[in-house]
């Protein structure tokens, strides 16, 4: 074991600041891509505070962006902005400030005063709202509350966003994010942190920030996989979940910025903070994010988003594993509840290649008024009615993000159980598989096994009930309907293999029981490794008959993050370096720790 | 000082030297969530919020801010003669002190999904609001919230009622009940329909000891013991999930349910039996019910989804009374002589 000393000054070395030219490669790769966003800010067809002071910091098109921006807060005036707009407004003229006229300052304090910024209700809008009020009360000092839309002074509101952001921190630090590791929305929380650490300044919330954009990226790290972020989601959106690289995700688009290994993808403003910032994600954070030659498992403790009524806690636990290697992904929670409203993703396997899916899972598409009356305070079967409207996916009984009671896993290393216990009367009795359609081979074996393979990676899908196939524009739907059901995932690298027949031998030679599935709801499975994984829904989750002991799954647990449920401190290590990030209130938040 | 402002107080005045003025038609307050074409931040869309009339829907005034999710609004007379307004909406209780011409957001980031306000009857320095995460209590007119949640068995609380004999009872809907505190707020006990989620509450305008409550899944019940025992009010209600009840001043055995895509429901006799009483009323999803307090014969439904209706024959027929295509969350009535002249 390493024995590592902190050494002075950790946050100097670990970012760049304002005063500091990058030095490390990466760091100035890093600085490099940033500046292809503001090349795109400069030509762009897009129009927001975020690409006028893009243009305005970059300078070529100064004089455009400074137009463009005196502009919006002259149309935003008497309109309706979220928290969106609102962050957008305010990282955008922290930024562009200097250069701005008189005329377009007084439009901004006017927005400020007459404006109507809802909060909105979720973790990343809250996120946003709080960042830019956060910089509006310290842009603004000194008003009084009737020069605010909110009737507070400066220094009230200023207050509000740091309470707010304490509550955050604590929660995220002790007992995780509600919306955890969501592809989509870790891009909103990264955008409006970075314009918030860059701006903020106050010395004290600055570090906070700091450490809590490197807890976030240190989060996405050890779950990124050539652009993907693997595993499972709390929230994400269907097309996203089949098409893994997406071309206009917002987590490629981090992931290019961060690691560096995909190609440059299609630029949106909700990025431009990155580039307006003098920020740089730590190099030890980067190497975590792309050395994959030793295969890994990462687990995870994360929560369920505030829960309302219909449960009595307000944020029951969400245990993550995922195993990570060069090929693949494997990842889940452990379900068994409704975790997450409407765009749960529970497992999936990701996997490196060509192509766009590089992805496998099974979901059951529940509908229910405990997906919104668990979540949301309105009326539950108004709101249920809204939301089908609204997303017309949501009641779809083909779709692809669901969360579900009736869904549990056990995973251990390569390695998944998936079970469903569906009740007689359910909306959609069926459970739904995702093949993409550009699976190299997808071979029915009659030992029951399914056989799949893509690039370097291959997996073992065994369906426990029949089923049957539908071709789709992006893949095979495998649709089974039997109430009770479930399936055994092995997936494994080629390299492991001689051949893909030799993988197909060695899973026709492992044992699966499941002969009393019917009544027991038992299954048994031995996994090429020598583990036997024994499960059912309703009983322990067994492996090599010892019950999973989830006291022992760890806040973070891995070979590069580590931590335990309460303790607000995260250790980060890649070979010799380790990184502390510690909000116990005890010295620096972000500690560089050297070996001794 | 705005000029609004400066015509309210001349107006007051005035009204103080000719009490005929002040004593004018009553103010609906009608709180909207959203329109049919939901709000998009960032775009002009037509408000939504809070809405007065003062001329039976002939005329709406939009009031305060136009976009968020708005649940609910209390108001009360001010000795000035401004209207003292609280809301309740997704960003916290917003406070006007001004009859709706200044708004502050009263609470912090800590209090959020606040469902429904209500404002002490002769002290209009205490206030409360009941949430999605429980119930808040302020001393100093909203300045200030301290949570009130001690002895509740579920912190979801859709709504809250002052007792109108004795201020210091107070009566709390809950996902698990309903709920009575005896000394204003410190406790609660849970009293009646435990394990059921209730939507709404009201008590009886003339006999205080009488509530009735309206449930997700199982109709109305009705109390006349002041919510210590409850017997099911449902018969004839083919709509269980109720939104809404109002009952007619003046007419002490007529009660109105408004129930979610079963229309307004009708009692002749508190609740023993129920008629539907929906001709022309196009949207049978209804959240918000009121009878006129100086007509009852005069009956609002708030539609989620299509705006206010109005009947004038006691629910007979209906007619559209405007603010077409919106989500009416809540009605109150503010009457221009007293303070506790409210309903």
């Amino acid at each position: 074991m390493h024995r590592f000393i902190p050494v002075l000054c950790a946050l100097l070395f670990v970012s760049g600041t304002s005063q500091t030219e990058p030095k490390s490669q990466y760091a100035q790769d890093y600085r490099q891509r940033c500046e292809l966003i503001l090349d795109w800010a400069d030509s762009t067809d897009q129009s927001n505070f975020l690409v006028a002071a893009a243009r305005i910091v970059h300078g070529p098109n100064r004089q455009t962006g400074i137009e463009m921006f005196h502009r919006l807060t002259e149309d935003y005036q008497g309109t309706p902005m979220g928290m969106f707009q609102f962050y957008r407004l305010m990282i955008g003229y922290c930024a562009a400030r200097p250069w701005l006229p008189n005329e377009t300052h007084n439009g901004v304090k006017e927005l400020i005063r007459s404006g109507n910024f809802y909060r909105g209700d979720t973790e990343n809008h809250l996120t946003l709202y709080y960042t830019a009020l956060y910089l509006a009360a310290q842009a603004f000092p000194n008003l009084p509350g009737h020069e605010w839309y909110t009737g507070k002074s400066s220094e009230e509101n200023r207050w509000e966003a740091e309470g707010w952001f304490e509550n955050w921190i604590e929660l995220t630090t002790t007992i995780g994010q509600g919306e955890f590791d969501s592809p989509t929305y870790m891009a909103v929380f990264l955008s409006g942190l970075i314009g918030l650490h860059q701006f903020c300044e106050d010395p004290v919330l600055k570090e906070k920030i700091h450490g809590m954009l490197l807890w976030l990226i240190a989060d996405y790290s050890v779950e990124h996989l050539q652009g993907v972020y693997a595993g499972a989601h709390s929230r994400e959106y269907p097309d996203r979940l089949l098409i893994k690289r997406h071309p206009a995700s917002e987590m490629n688009y981090w992931a290019w910025l961060f690691f560096a290994q995909t190609e440059e993808p299609l630029f949106n403003s909700i990025f431009l903070p990155a580039a307006l910032s003098d920020f740089v994600p730590p190099d030890i954070l980067h190497r975590i994010g792309t050395e994959r030659d030793k295969p890994y498992t990462h687990n995870e403790t994360k929560r369920v988003r505030h829960i309302l009524r219909l449960g009595k806690e307000r944020n029951p636990r969400v245990y993550k594993t995922t195993y990570m290697c060069k090929d693949f992904a494997l990842g889940s929670m452990m379900g068994g509840a409704v975790l997450q409203p409407i765009q749960q993703h529970t497992w999936d396997v990701s996997f490196v290649g060509s192509s766009p899916y590089g992805t496998l899972f099974t979901v059951h598409p529940f509908v229910g008024e405990e997906d919104m009356g668990m979540f949301f305070p309105e009326e539950m079967k108004f709101a249920t009615d809204q939301v089908i409207k609204a997303h017309t996916y949501y009641a779809d009984p083909g779709k692809w993000a669901s969360s579900s009671p009736y869904e549990k896993t056990f995973q251990h290393r390569n390695s998944i159980i998936v079970l469903y216990d569906l009740p007689p009367g359910v909306r959609y009795p069926h459970i739904d598989g995702f093949f993409p359609r550009d699976l190299e081979a997808r071979h029915e074996d009659e030992s029951g096994w399914i056989f799949c393979r893509s690039d370097q990676t291959f997996i073992a899908f065994y369906p426990l009930k029949p089923y049957r196939w539908i071709k789709e524009e992006h893949g095979w739907r495998m649709r089974s309907e039997s109430l009770q059901n479930g399936c055994v995932v092995q997936v494994e690298q080629a390299g492991s293999f001689p051949s893909f027949d030799a993988f197909k031998e060695t899973l026709r030679h492992t044992t699966l029981v499941h002969d009393t599935f019917d009544e027991t709801g038992l299954i048994s499975y031995s996994t090429p490794a020598g583990d036997v994984m024994t499960f059912a829904f309703d009983g322990d989750r067994l492996l090599n008959g010892q019950p999973i002991d989830f006291s022992e799954h760890g806040f973070f647990k891995g070979p590069f993050l580590n931590g335990e449920p309460g303790s607000r401190r995260l250790e980060i290590r890649h070979n010799d370096d380790c990184l502390i990030l510690d909000f116990n209130g005890q010295g620096a938040i972000v500690q560089q720790m050297e070996q001794e | 000082m705005t000029l609004s402002k400066i015509t309210r107080i001349l107006l007051f005045v005035l009204a103080g030297c000719c009490n005929q003025a002040l004593a004018g038609p009553p103010t609906l307050y009608v709180v909207t969530r959203v329109t049919k074409n939901y709000h998009h931040p960032g775009i002009k869309n037509p408000a939504a919020g809070l809405f007065a009339t003062r001329d039976s829907g002939k005329s709406w005034e939009h009031l305060g801010w136009p976009y968020g999710k708005f649940f609910s609004v209390s108001a009360h007379l001010l000795d000035n003669g401004d209207t003292l307004l609280c809301q309740a909406c997704g960003n916290g209780v917003l406070i006007s002190q001004d009859s709706g011409a200044s708004w502050r957001i009263s609470t912090g980031w800590e209090i959020t999904e606040c469902l429904k306000t209500a404002i002490h009857p002769h002290d209009p320095q205490i206030l409360y609001t009941a949430t999605a995460y429980g119930l808040y209590k302020s001393i100093d007119g909203g300045n200030s919230w301290a949570g009130c949640n001690h002895g509740l068995i579920s912190t979801f609380t859709p709504t809250l009622i002052i007792d109108r004999e004795n201020p210091e009872h107070l009566f709390c809907a809950t996902e698990a009940g309903v709920h009575r505190s005896l000394d204003a707020g410190q406790s609660w006990e849970p009293i009646g329909l435990l394990g059921k989620g209730i939507r709404t509450l009201q008590q009886h305008p003339e006999n205080s000891s009488i509530l009735v409550a309206g449930t997700e899944d199982d109709g109305v019940f009705v109390s006349i013991d002041h919510g210590k025992s409850w017997q099911s009010a449902s018969t004839g209600l083919k709509h269980l999930t109720v939104y809404a009840l109002s009952f007619v001043p003046g007419k002490p055995e007529t009660l109105y349910c408004g129930t979610y895509l079963g229309g307004v429901y009708r009692s002749r006799d508190l609740g023993r039996s129920w008629k539907p009483v929906n001709d022309g009323l196009t949207n049978l999803a209804i959240h918000a019910l009121t009878t006129d307090p100086n007509n009852p014969e005069t009956v609002y439904a708030g539609t989620l989804g299509d705006g206010v209706w109005r009947s004038s024959n006691e629910g007979d027929t209906w007619e559209f009374a405007g603010l077409e295509t919106s989500e009416v969350w809540d009605f109150h009535w503010l009457l221009p002589e007293t303070a506790e002249n409210q309903f």
